[in-house]
């Protein structure tokens, strides 16, 4: 990523957290303002999600529980944003001047707690991977358990030549983080954290 | 590690008061809510509902963006309660003498003033360990409901490892008229806490070291492949050892993976001639995933498998 992208990419961020300054603000206008630029698409990819949770957040009720209308909607609204034109992102960039005026309670001391974490993937860019169409993210079993680095230790490069099964490594990975992850809560305090964290998932039950 | 009485200040007891009031308002109340979470430059967003009832408790998650799915799960709250020593029989936190000491041992506590999240005015924890063998943590707890509304956790150098964060959140209300969902499996009788123990005659492995202030909440062994699992937790953090010995083994390379706050460490052992895989999984440091993995013993006491 270039130094450029990366600096695109945190003021977007500081953008989201109103706490932009107005070179962040000018920069991540004027991007999202240039028609056919590679990075312009990539922050509007960023944006699209972003957008898609408040989306979700101002069509749905949250005491009414019925997921399939959430998700439909919010699917809808998706839909919406990615045949936007030009005019639909300059109202969104004025939203977010507004936002990056309002002031949010300051926390002193805590600046990297606000802070966008670190790409510590750095071989699948986040972009990348949400533009994927849906069919490869569901992909066959050959994947690790995404957002899951490679596994970093050479061992496991040198040791591919003397016949481990990829696909019995990643089985186990698979199964293990899914047990660490769907037993570990009793053992502690955090409510629905940990149940985040788990990626083993079953289609949605009710249609849409 | 001896921790007088005195030494636990006032202050630190209210801080762990509020844990436990986490720990109870997270098991009894119902709510529902979006989330966000990220780790390593990655944002998922997420449905979430917990229901308690009497005697069931109902988690589910729903994924609001990428592949389309869900989590859900029941359990029976009064056998899980046992496993965790901050929630007591009553619905009332309980200070515990015991868990206080060896929280006050792992962990030391600040109070950092207030933070707005999901609408709603939170209590900032932070959460410092004592020692390199876990990780730090940065809570905003919901003054009003004292539920978690935002989470970080850090790595022992400060950086942010990953987030969980409420965006929006409702609390009781209708919530607590809601009749549980059925598990299509097994009716509502389904009581998935999972975990026993093995019994000390029966354990074939042993954990030599494991970091101070965890202690083993379950343990539990799958005898048709020969897996054997541990779990172990300081009350906050947790993690949990796989042992897999025979032909299973020798399929698995070691390795070591991490992603958001969890570190993933698999070792290979030659014990007394018997190959196995350790692998330990979990919100620690990556170092202390390594120690705990390589000090897998086998028990003397126990008579080899037939």
């Amino acid at each position: 990523m270039s130094q450029y992208d990366k600096q695109l990419g945190e003021s977007l961020s500081a953008l989201m957290d109103g706490e932009a300054s107005e070179l962040d603000t000018r920069r991540v206008l004027k991007e999202l303002s240039a028609e056919k630029s590679e990075q312009a698409e990539l922050l509007r990819g960023k944006w699209r999600r972003y957008q898609s949770v408040s989306a979700v957040m101002s069509g749905s009720s949250i005491s009414n529980i019925d997921y399939s209308l959430a998700i439909s909607q919010a699917v809808a609204k998706e839909d919406t944003l990615t045949k936007s034109t030009q005019s639909t992102w300059a109202q969104s960039s004025g939203r977010f001047v507004i936002a990056a005026s309002v002031a949010l309670v300051a926390i002193f001391g805590v600046q990297q707690f606000n802070q966008p974490l670190d790409v510590i993937n750095q071989s699948s860019d986040f972009a990348q991977i949400d533009e994927m169409p849906l069919d490869s993210m569901m992909g066959p079993v050959n994947q690790f358990p995404s957002g899951f680095s490679v596994p970093m230790s050479t061992e496991v490069q040198a040791v591919s030549s003397e016949g481990y099964s990829e696909v019995e490594v990643q089985a186990y990975l698979g199964y293990i983080l899914s047990k660490h992850a769907s037993q570990a809560p009793y053992a502690r305090m955090q409510g629905m954290l940990p149940y985040a964290r788990i990626e083993k998932r079953a289609p949605a039950a009710q249609a849409e | 590690m001896f921790v007088s009485h005195f030494a636990i200040s006032q202050q630190f007891t209210s801080a762990y008061e509020l844990l436990a009031e986490m720990t109870n308002s997270a098991d009894r109340l119902n709510y529902s809510g979006l989330v966000t979470y990220e780790k390593s430059g990655r944002l998922k967003t997420l449905k979430v509902l917990h229901l308690a009832r009497d005697e069931i408790s109902y988690e589910k998650i729903v994924h609001v963006d990428g592949p389309k799915g869900e989590f859900a799960q029941w359990r029976h709250r009064a056998a899980c309660k046992g496993l965790n020593p901050m929630i007591s029989g009553n619905d009332l936190p309980s200070l515990n003498e015991d868990s206080l000491k060896r929280f006050a041992g792992s962990y030391s506590f600040e109070i950092r003033g207030q933070s707005r999240v999901a609408s709603r005015i939170g209590t900032l924890l932070f959460i410092k360990p004592n020692d390199q063998f876990r990780l730090p943590y940065i809570l905003t707890i919901d003054q009003q409901s004292n539920l978690i509304l935002k989470s970080v956790i850090l790595d022992l150098s400060g950086k942010p490892l990953e987030r969980f964060q409420f965006i929006e959140i409702a609390i009781g209300g209708d919530l607590d008229l809601l009749e549980l969902p059925v598990s299509a499996a097994t009716g509502n009788s389904n009581s998935n806490c999972n975990l026993g123990f093995i019994e000390q005659e029966q354990r074939q492995w042993l954990v030599d070291w494991v970091p101070p202030g965890f202690v083993m909440t379950s343990s539990e062994k799958n005898e048709a492949s020969d897996h054997t699992t541990m779990v172990f937790s300081d009350g906050l953090a947790s993690f949990s050892v796989f042992v897999i010995s025979g032909s299973k083994s020798s399929g698995l390379p070691s390795f070591t993976s991490s992603s958001g706050a969890t570190t993933v460490v698999s070792v290979k052992l030659n014990l007394d001639g018997a190959p196995i895989t350790v692998s330990v999984v979990g919100e620690i440091p990556q170092a202390t995933g390594k120690k705990i993995a390589q000090s897998i013993l086998q028990s003397s006491e126990t008579t080899k498998t037939p």
